[in-house]
C-alpha cells in the first residue's frame, strides 16, 4: 500500500461516485417515478437524494473512523470475523449480480437503439473485456477515468437538458404535491436502484487518503446526481406527458426523438444521448467489477485484485444471459434491488455506523478512565 | 555532501598510471590506438639544445591545427630555444614553466591517467608527454566542420529567435545558457555508451526542478549499458516508462527557447552529442500540443490556435472513423440532406467504406513516406501528383467517393497542424486502430476502443507524473489549467505548473504593472 | 505460462470476431431511405381478401389487410451522378405493417433505413377502421427507429395516391412535407401537429388532430385536418376552422385573418398571439374559457378612401369587430367539436387533472358526459400595431 499508485483523494472518489451512480437506470428512471407517483417524480428522486445523502454521511463517518482500513477489516473489527466474512462475501456477489443485470440492459437498449442485428452476447462481451482493462490497472486508474469522463458527461448532459428545454409543456408537471405523503414514502424503493453505488464510499476506504474530507464531497456527489435526476424527470415530464412517460421503457432516451434541432448540424440526437451514456454506464460496470474483484481478494487473501478480474468476467457474462426478456429483467431487478440491494446500500451502512458509534463511545470511555 | 554532489558523484575508475619514461607512455598509446590511422603523434624537441624530448597526440580532423600550430608547436618548438634560462632551474621547473609561460591555450588541464588521456584524443582534444614527467597536459584545441546555428526545420515559428540546436553539444549548451544566466542553471555532463562513449548533458535548474524527477533522469541514465548512442531516441527509448505505449513520454526538440522555457517550468532537458534534438522530461500530454509561439502571441489569439490544435488532433484521430461508423452503421445521425447526398455520391462505388478509407489512408501514409524520402522539390511534386492528380483521378474513376478524398484530406491537414512530430504520428497509428473498430462495431466500437485509449492514458506516466496532467491530477485546480486547453493572460500565470511539483513554485510578483496611464489621450499631464 | 495461454486465446476471440464480425454494417449505397411512407386498407379489386401474391402451396394463407407505399429518393440524382426519376416508390400488401416491411426488404435488393422517415400518409378508409388505426400507431410507437418529429398526415383518398404526386421544385415529397410543416406556424392552415403530439394526446384524452393533405396529379396541398377519436377519424375540420382552433391551442404565432367591415374586407396579419385557456366551476356547471392576446397588421384598405384610415377611432372600431367576429369563431368551433366530434380536443380534461384536481376528481369518471355539457366563453383583444406606408 505503499505505492502512490493506490492513493486516491476525496475529490476523486466524488467523482467516481457521480460515476458509478447513475448507470443504466438513468434511462428508465422517469418511467419508474411517473408510475409510482405521478407527476410528483422529481419530488421522489429529491427524496431518494436526501436519504443517500445521510447513507453517504453515515459511509464516510465510518470511513473516517477506519482511516485507510480494507473494508473487510471494518466489518471483521465491527462485527466479528464470521459475520465479516459472510458480509464480504455476499458483497461480491452484490456486485457480480448487479454487473450483469447493468450489463444485459445495457446490451438490451445498444441493440434496440444502435446495433439491431448484433447478437447480444457480442455487445456484452466487448464491454465486459474493455471493463477489465481498466479494472486491471487498478485504483488509480479508475478514479482517473473518472475524473475526465464525469465532468464532459455532466457538461454534456446539461446541453442535452437545455435542448430539451424549449417547447417543452411544463403544465405536465401539475399538479404539485397531489400525492400522499405516504404513498410517496412507499414509492422511495422504486427509485433505490438508480441511487445504488454510494457503497463504493466503503470499498474505496483503503485507497483514500484526505479522509477528513470525505463526507463533504461525498455529499456533493449525490447532490449532483440528484440534480441531474431531476432534471431528466423534469424534462422528460414536461415533454413526454405522464401517460407517455409510464407507457414508454427508457423515456430517458425516447424524449430527445422529440426534438427538433433542424438548423445545427445533428438530428437523432438519441444517438448522442446514448454515446455519452455508455461512457456512464463503462464507469458503473467497473467500479462494480472492482468492488466485487477487491472482495474476492480480500476473501483469498491475495497481495492483488488483478487475478480475480478475469475469471469474475464469465460468471458476469452467464448471470447477464439468463433472464429471457426485458419484462423478466425488470422484475428481477426490482426483486433484488428492493431485497438484496438495500441490505448493502442501506442496511449494512446503518448498521456498520451504529456499531462503530456504540464501540467509539465505549472505547473513549476506557481511555478516560 | 549535499543533494546534486550525492546525485553526480564519479564512480571511482580504474587508471593506468603514466611512467617517467616517455618512450613508455608512447608505447602504451600507441598500443591502445593501434590501427587508428587518424591519431597523429608529433615527436619533438625542446630547450635551447633540444634535450628535452616530447610529444604531442591529436586526432586528425577532431583537432584545430592552427591552434596546435601557433599556440603550442611554435611556443614550445621556437620561442623555448630562445629563451636563456638556468639549465638547472628548468629542470625541475620546465612543466611549471611550460604550462604557465609557454602554451597560449585557454583549456588545459594535467592528468596522470593515460586513459583519460587517450579518451580525450578521441574526444577532440590533444595531448602532450614530456620526457621524465610523470603527468601529461590535455588540451582543448578542438575543431571540426560543423553546421551552423540556423532556424530548426521542424519546428518554424513566427514570432521567436532563429536559432536552434546543431549537432555539436557545446553549442547547444551554450544557446540555452544564453537564454539562462542563474548559476542556479546546472549543466552536468556525463558519457554513455561503451564504445561510443558519448556526451551526455542534463540540464536543470536548481531550486525549481523536483529532485525526485533529477533523481529518476539521472538513475535511468545511469542504468543504461549500450554500446553506442547514434541519437537522442536511443535515449529516450531507453529511458521512458513505458515503452510499449504509442505515445511518445519524452518531449524532443529543436529549439533552444523551448528547452529553456521548460528548465524554468520544472523540468529536465538531455542534450547529447551528436544530434541537434534535446530531450525534455517529464513530457505530458499539454506540453504536445503547445507551441512555443503560443507564448510569444497575444493570449486570445493564442488560447483559440490552441484550441483549435486540439480539434485538430481529435480530427486526426477520429474523422476517418467517423465516417465508416456513421457511413456503415449508423446514417442516422447526419441531416437527411447531407445523408442522400452522400449515399448518392457512393453510388456505384465498387468497393465498401471499409476497404476505401483504409486504401486512401494507406496511400496518404505512402505518399508522405514518399515525400520525406525524396529531395525537397521533388517532395513537393510527389506531394502535389499524389493528393491532387491521383485524387481527382480516382473519383473521376469512380472507385472512391469524393466525400472520402475530402476526409482523408482533412485527416493529413489536421495531422501535420500538429506541434509536435512525434505525438503526430502516434495519433496517426492509433487512427488505424480506431478505423478497425468502428469497423466491427460502428459507434459503438469507437466509444469502447476509445476507452481502451483512454484507460491506457490514464495508467501512462512520464517520470512520475501522469501523463494526462492537469486532466487527472488528484485536486483538480485551476491554477494548472491556465496554460492548458487556453493560455491566460501572462501575469496571471503566476506559478509554474503545479503537477511537475516545482519546489519554487512563484514564477512572477503579484501584480502586474500598472501600464495605464493617467490624464488626457496625449499620455501627457493636463497643464 | 497460463496467462500467456489466456491472452492469445483473448486475441484470437477477439481477431475472429473482427472477421466474422460487423453484423450491423450496410453500405450507406445499399439502404434505401425511406423518406414518406403512405398506409391503406388493403382494398382488393375483385372484393375477395386472398392475397395478390398469393404463394402456391403455401399451407398458410394470410389476410391482406394493409397497403403500403413507401417512397425513397433517387439519391443518384441528388448527387448529379445520374439521371432519371427524383423517388422510387414501391407498394407492397400484408397482413402486418412489419411483414410487410421485412418482405419489402427481400424484394428491393436494399435495406429499408426508416430513420430519416419525414412523413406518413394514411389513407381516410384505414384512419376510420379503429383496430388498423391502433396497430398502426402502435407499431410506430414500438420502433425504436421512427423519430417522434415525422408528421402523421391523414388524406382523403388513398394515401398511395399522394405519393405519386410529383412536386416540382423540390423532387423528394418527404422532404417537401417536412419544409412544409416547419412553416405551419406561420400560415396556419395546417394544424401544427406533429407525432409526438398525436402520441401525447392520443394517450391522454383519446383524441387528435392529424394533419391533412390532399393531392391531385401535379398538386399537393396541406390543408385543414382530420380529427381523430377513440382511435379512429370521425371527421374533418376545414382550413379556417383548423386556424381557429390553433389559435385556441395557442399553437400559432402569425396567420392572416379576414374582417368584413362597412362592406369592405380588410386582410388583417396576425404576426403575435398568444392563448390562455381556463376552464373552472361555476353554479354546477364546468366553464371553458379561453383569453386571446393578438397583434395584427393591417394589410390592405381601399384605394382612395380616406377621411377615417387616419383616426384611431376607426381602427378601435376594427378591433373590436375583428375581436367580436374570432370571439363569435371560437364558440361556435368549440361547439361543433364538443357536439359533432364528442371530441376533447383542445383536452379541458388534462387541464382540471393539472390545475383543478379537486374538481377532476369529481367528474373524471363520467367526463365523456360532463365534457358534452360544458360551457364555453371566448375574449379577444386584438390590437393593430402597423398600417403599411399609406394612411
Amino acid at each position: 500500500m505503499e505505492k502512490n499508485n493506490d492513493r486516491i483523494t476525496s475529490f476523486q472518489l466524488m467523482m467516481m461516485l457521480v460515476g458509478t451512480i447513475i448507470g443504466v437506470g438513468v434511462l428508465s428512471l422517469p418511467r419508474e417515478s411517473a408510475k409510482a407517483v405521478g407527476p410528483d417524480g422529481w419530488i421522489l428522486a429529491i427524496i431518494g437524494g436526501i436519504l443517500t445523502l445521510i447513507l453517504a454521511v453515515l459511509m464516510s463517518q465510518v470511513v473516517q473512523r477506519f482511516p485507510q482500513k480494507t473494508f473487510q477489516e471494518i466489518v471483521n473489527s465491527l462485527v466479528g470475523k464470521v459475520i465479516g466474512t459472510i458480509l464480504v462475501f455476499g458483497f461480491a456477489v452484490y456486485h457480480i449480480i448487479f454487473s450483469a443485470l447493468q450489463c444485459r440492459i445495457f446490451g438490451e437498449i445498444l441493440k434496440e437503439y444502435l446495433l439491431l442485428y448484433t447478437p447480444v452476447e457480442v455487445l456484452i462481451i466487448v464491454m465486459l473485456l474493455t471493463t477489465a482493462y481498466a479494472v486491471r490497472s487498478g485504483a488509480k486508474t479508475i478514479v482517473r477515468l473518472a475524473q475526465i469522463i464525469i465532468p464532459v458527461m455532466i457538461l454534456l448532459s446539461i446541453i442535452l437538458v437545455v435542448t430539451l428545454m424549449p417547447g417543452a409543456d411544463y403544465t405536465n408537471l401539475m399538479p404539485v404535491l397531489r400525492t400522499p405523503p405516504l404513498k410517496l414514502l412507499q414509492s422511495i424503493p422504486v427509485i433505490l436502484f438508480s441511487f445504488l453505488g454510494v457503497e463504493m464510499i466503503l470499498v474505496l476506504s483503503p485507497f483514500i487518503t484526505d479522509v477528513q474530507n470525505v463526507p463533504k464531497r461525498a455529499s456533493l456527489s449525490i447532490g449532483i446526481v440528484t440534480l441531474i435526476y431531476v432534471l431528466m424527470i423534469v424534462a422528460t415530464t414536461a415533454r413526454l406527458g405522464i401517460v407517455e412517460t409510464t407507457h414508454i421503457i427508457w423515456p430517458g432516451l425516447e424524449v430527445f426523438k422529440t426534438v427538433d434541432v433542424p438548423d445545427i448540424f445533428i438530428e437523432n440526437i438519441e444517438i448522442y444521448a446514448l454515446g455519452g451514456w455508455v461512457y456512464q454506464v463503462f464507469l458503473t460496470l467497473v467500479a462494480n467489477v472492482f468492488a466485487a474483484s477487491l472482495m474476492l481478494q480480500y476473501l483469498f487473501r491475495a497481495k492483488s485484485h488483478k487475478p480475480f478480474v478475469l475469471p469474475i468476467l464469465p460468471v458476469v457474462y452467464f448471470v447477464a444471459l439468463i433472464p429471457d426478456n426485458l419484462a423478466e429483467i425488470n422484475e428481477l431487478l426490482n426483486l433484488l434491488t428492493q431485497r438484496f440491494g438495500i441490505v448493502y446500500f442501506a442496511i449494512v451502512p446503518v448498521v456498520l455506523w451504529g456499531i462503530s458509534l456504540f464501540k467509539k463511545q465505549k472505547g473513549s470511555g476506557k481511555s478516560a478512565s | 555532501m549535499n543533494f546534486y554532489e550525492q546525485l553526480f558523484q564519479k564512480k571511482p575508475k580504474e587508471k593506468i598510471p603514466v611512467e617517467k619514461e616517455i618512450d613508455a607512455n608512447l608505447e602504451t598509446i600507441k598500443e591502445e590506438l593501434s590501427f587508428c590511422d587518424d591519431v597523429v603523434y608529433r615527436e619533438f624537441k625542446i630547450g635551447q639544445k633540444q634535450e628535452m624530448k616530447a610529444a604531442l597526440i591529436y586526432t586528425e580532423g577532431l583537432a584545430n591545427k592552427t591552434m596546435l600550430d601557433e599556440s603550442i608547436l611554435e611556443d614550445l618548438m621556437y620561442f623555448t630555444r630562445m629563451a636563456n634560462m638556468d639549465p638547472n632551474v628548468l629542470k625541475k621547473k620546465i612543466h611549471e614553466a611550460i604550462l604557465d609561460g609557454s602554451i597560449s591555450v585557454a583549456n588545459v588541464r594535467e592528468s596522470d591517467d593515460l586513459d583519460e588521456a587517450i579518451d580525450a584524443v578521441l574526444i577532440g582534444d590533444s595531448i602532450l608527454l614530456f620526457d621524465q614527467w610523470d603527468k601529461i597536459l590535455i588540451f582543448d584545441a578542438k575543431g571540426w566542420p560543423m553546421r551552423s546555428v540556423g532556424e530548426p526545420e521542424m519546428e518554424m515559428v513566427i514570432r521567436g529567435p532563429g536559432d536552434g540546436f546543431n549537432e555539436t553539444l557545446r553549442v547547444n549548451t551554450a544557446l540555452v545558457r544564453r537564454r539562462i544566466r542563474d548559476p542556479k542553471f546546472k549543466i552536468k555532463q556525463m558519457q554513455i555508451g561503451k564504445r561510443s562513449k558519448t556526451d551526455i548533458a542534463v540540464l536543470y535548474i536548481e531550486g525549481i526542478t523536483n529532485k525526485e524527477i533529477l533523481k529518476m533522469v539521472k538513475e535511468r541514465l545511469d542504468q543504461i549499458q549500450i554500446d553506442a548512442v547514434l541519437g537522442s531516441s536511443y535515449i529516450e527509448q531507453l529511458i521512458e516508462d513505458e515503452w510499449r505505449s504509442p505515445f511518445p513520454q519524452i518531449q524532443n526538440t529543436q529549439r533552444p527557447d523551448v528547452v529553456a522555457a521548460a528548465l524554468y517550468e520544472g523540468r529536465v532537458a538531455i542534450i547529447i552529442d551528436n544530434t541537434p534534438y534535446a530531450l525534455i522530461a517529464p513530457a505530458t500530454v499539454a506540453t504536445f500540443i503547445q507551441s512555443p509561439e503560443d507564448h510569444y502571441e497575444r493570449f486570445f489569439i493564442a488560447s483559440a490556435i490552441r484550441i483549435l490544435r486540439v480539434l485538430a488532433l481529435l480530427t486526426n484521430l477520429y474523422l476517418p472513423s467517423l465516417y465508416i461508423a456513421i457511413t456503415s452503421f449508423h446514417p442516422g445521425i447526419l441531416p437527411t440532406d447531407l445523408l442522400l447526398y452522400i449515399a448518392g455520391s457512393r453510388l456505384n462505388v465498387p468497393f465498401p467504406v471499409v476497404i476505401e478509407a483504409f486504401l486512401m489512408e494507406a496511400s496518404l501514409e505512402l505518399l508522405r513516406e514518399a515525400g520525406v524520402r525524396l529531395p525537397g522539390p521533388i517532395g513537393a511534386t510527389i506531394g502535389i501528383v499524389g493528393g491532387l492528380v491521383l485524387g481527382q483521378a480516382a473519383v473521376e474513376a469512380g472507385i472512391v467517393s469524393p466525400l472520402m478524398v475530402i476526409v482523408v484530406a482533412l485527416t493529413a491537414m489536421a495531422a501535420y497542424s500538429s506541434p509536435s512530430y512525434s505525438f503526430a504520428i502516434s495519433f496517426r497509428m492509433l487512427r488505424f486502430v480506431l478505423m478497425a473498430a468502428s469497423a466491427f462495431l460502428g459507434l459503438y466500437g469507437l466509444i469502447l476502443a476509445t476507452l481502451i485509449i483512454l484507460t491506457h492514458l490514464c495508467n501512462l506516466k512520464s517520470f512520475g507524473v501522469p501523463y494526462l496532467s492537469p486532466l487527472v491530477a488528484s485536486e483538480m485546480k485551476w491554477q494548472d489549467f491556465k496554460d492548458f486547453f487556453i493560455r491566460v493572460p501572462l501575469h496571471m500565470m503566476r506559478r509554474r505548473p503545479q503537477f511537475l511539483r516545482p519546489e519554487d513554485s512563484i514564477r512572477m510578483g503579484k501584480n502586474r504593472p500598472n501600464n495605464a496611464v493617467k490624464g488626457d489621450d496625449t499620455g501627457g499631464k493636463k497643464q | 505460462m497460463h496467462r500467456k495461454k489466456l491472452k492469445i486465446f483473448l486475441w484470437i476471440l477477439v481477431g475472429v470476431s473482427i472477421l466474422t464480425g460487423c453484423w450491423d454494417k450496410v453500405e450507406i449505397e445499399d439502404r434505401a431511405f425511406i423518406a414518406l411512407i403512405g398506409v391503406d386498407k388493403f382494398q382488393a379489386a375483385s372484393g375477395d381478401k386472398q392475397a395478390v401474391f398469393s404463394s402456391e402451396g403455401d399451407g398458410f394463407n394470410q389476410e391482406n389487410r394493409y397497403t403500403v407505399s413507401y417512397a425513397y429518393p433517387n439519391t443518384g440524382m441528388i448527387a448529379q451522378k445520374i439521371e432519371g426519376e427524383p423517388k422510387f416508390i414501391f407498394v407492397s400488401t400484408g397482413e402486418d405493417l412489419f411483414n410487410i416491411r421485412e418482405s419489402t426488404n427481400t424484394r428491393l435488393g436494399k435495406e429499408l433505413f426508416l430513420r430519416h422517415m419525414k412523413a406518413i400518409v394514411i389513407g381516410e378508409e384505414l384512419a376510420k377502421d379503429e383496430q388498423l388505426f391502433r396497430e398502426l400507431m402502435d407499431r410506430i410507437d414500438r420502433s425504436p427507429e421512427i423519430g417522434r418529429k415525422l408528421h402523421l398526415m391523414v388524406t382523403p383518398g388513398l394515401a398511395k395516391d399522394v405519393l405519386d404526386t410529383s412536386t416540382k421544385d423540390e423532387g423528394v415529397l418527404g422532404l417537401y412535407i417536412r419544409d412544409l410543416m416547419q412553416r405551419a406556424g406561420r400560415r396556419a392552415r395546417i394544424p401544427d401537429a406533429d407525432f409526438g403530439y398525436i402520441l401525447r394526446s392520443l394517450h391522454e384524452s383519446q383524441t387528435a388532430i392529424i394533419p391533412r393533405v390532399i393531392s391531385s396529379k401535379n398538386e399537393f396541398k396541406a390543408a385543414g385536418s382530420g380529427v381523430i377519436r377513440d382511435f379512429r377519424l370521425v371527421g374533418w375540420l376545414g382550413e379556417i376552422e383548423t386556424e381557429v382552433l390553433m389559435f385556441m391551442m395557442d399553437r400559432i404565432k402569425a396567420s392572416t385573418v379576414d374582417v368584413e367591415m362597412d362592406n369592405l374586407i380588410l386582410p388583417l396579419y396576425v404576426t403575435e398571439s398568444k392563448a390562455k385557456m381556463k376552464a373552472f366551476e361555476k353554479d354546477g356547471e364546468i366553464i371553458v374559457r379561453f383569453d386571446l392576446k393578438m397583434e395584427a397588421d393591417l394589410k390592405r384598405h381601399l384605394f382612395q378612401r380616406l377621411g377615417e384610415t387616419d383616426e384611431s377611432a376607426y381602427y378601435e372600431r376594427l378591433q373590436k369587430e375583428a375581436s367580436k367576429m374570432l370571439e363569435h369563431q371560437i364558440v361556435a368551433l368549440y361547439k361543433k367539436i364538443q357536439k359533432k366530434f364528442g371530441a376533447d380536443l383542445l383536452q379541458v380534461g388534462e387541464y382540471l387533472r393539472k390545475h383543478e384536481p379537486d374538481l377532476w376528481e369529481k367528474v373524471k369518471n363520467d367526463w365523456d358526459n360532463v365534457y358534452r355539457t360544458t360551457k364555453v366563453e371566448a375574449d379577444v383583444d386584438l390590437k393593430i400595431r402597423r398600417l403599411g406606408v399609406t394612411m
